[in-house]
């Protein structure tokens, strides 16, 4: 029997941890499976990943400076 | 708002030098600690956190460490409700995608001056130095699975204040 799809406040709770790699492969899938339905959480997921992409690269620059 | 407005602060462009002070106040003051090499630029985890300890210092005796927390955290989605058919999914519209051009440094250093100083340090050592949550108890306190909450609680916060940021500069 396929496994249930996270709901929103699951996948809100699974972002941190998929976004690290901290997360079992099963439930990476079962939470991209989840962003495929669902919009809101998808642009969560875009928003967490731009924002922390631009902190490093802020990092990066500010200490090659 | 904001904590950065009219404060002393740091800015973006200011931070190698900053490392720089630290790193020579270390050599001239600390344990003899040899500035890191090219290969071994990142150091070991104590090392990092050492230094991030140090720098906070160095702010702090500057004056710059900016210590208030002006915005409240991100605000909380909306869920359908338990008898509803879609129970536990959102019920909220989508946010507008994220307009990446505008998470300049600035805007980034802006942002990370609004969380409260708990928050900052969480983020900046996890996710601008690399330090693992797991090894974030060399700065924080509290359990491993709080790290990871704080963390968590951390980069929505940041990520509210980016969002902030960046419609204040549209």
């Amino acid at each position: 029997m396929p496994a249930t799809l996270p709901d929103c406040h699951t996948a809100d709770r699974l972002l941190g941890r998929w976004y690290d790699g901290q997360i079992d492969p099963e439930d990476a899938t079962l939470y991209e499976q989840h962003l495929l339905q669902c919009p809101p959480c998808l642009v969560e997921n875009q928003w967490l990943r731009a924002a922390l992409h631009a902190l490093q690269d802020a990092a990066t620059e500010g200490a090659s400076q | 708002m904001s904590a950065g407005d009219g404060s002393a602060g740091v800015s973006a462009a200011s931070l190698g030098r900053l490392l720089a002070a630290v790193l020579s106040r270390r050599g001239a003051d600390g344990p003899a600690v040899a500035a890191p090499d090219h290969q071994s630029a990142a150091g070991t985890v104590s090392e990092r956190c050492a230094l991030i300890s140090a720098a906070v210092a160095e702010l702090a005796d500057r004056g710059d460490l900016d210590q208030s927390s002006a915005d409240p955290p991100a605000p909380a989605a909306s869920y359908f409700e338990p008898d509803h058919r879609w129970a536990g999914w959102r019920a909220d519209d989508p946010p507008e995608v994220p307009d990446t051009a505008s998470f300049g440094r600035d805007a980034v250093v802006r942002a990370l001056r609004r969380l409260p100083p708990a928050m900052r340090l969480a983020l900046v050592a996890h996710d601008a130095a690399g330090i693992p949550v797991e090894d974030l108890h060399e700065l924080l306190a509290g359990t491993v699975d709080q790290q990871i909450a704080f963390v968590d609680t951390a980069r929505r916060a940041y990520v509210a204040a980016l969002a902030a940021e960046a419609a204040g500069a549209s």
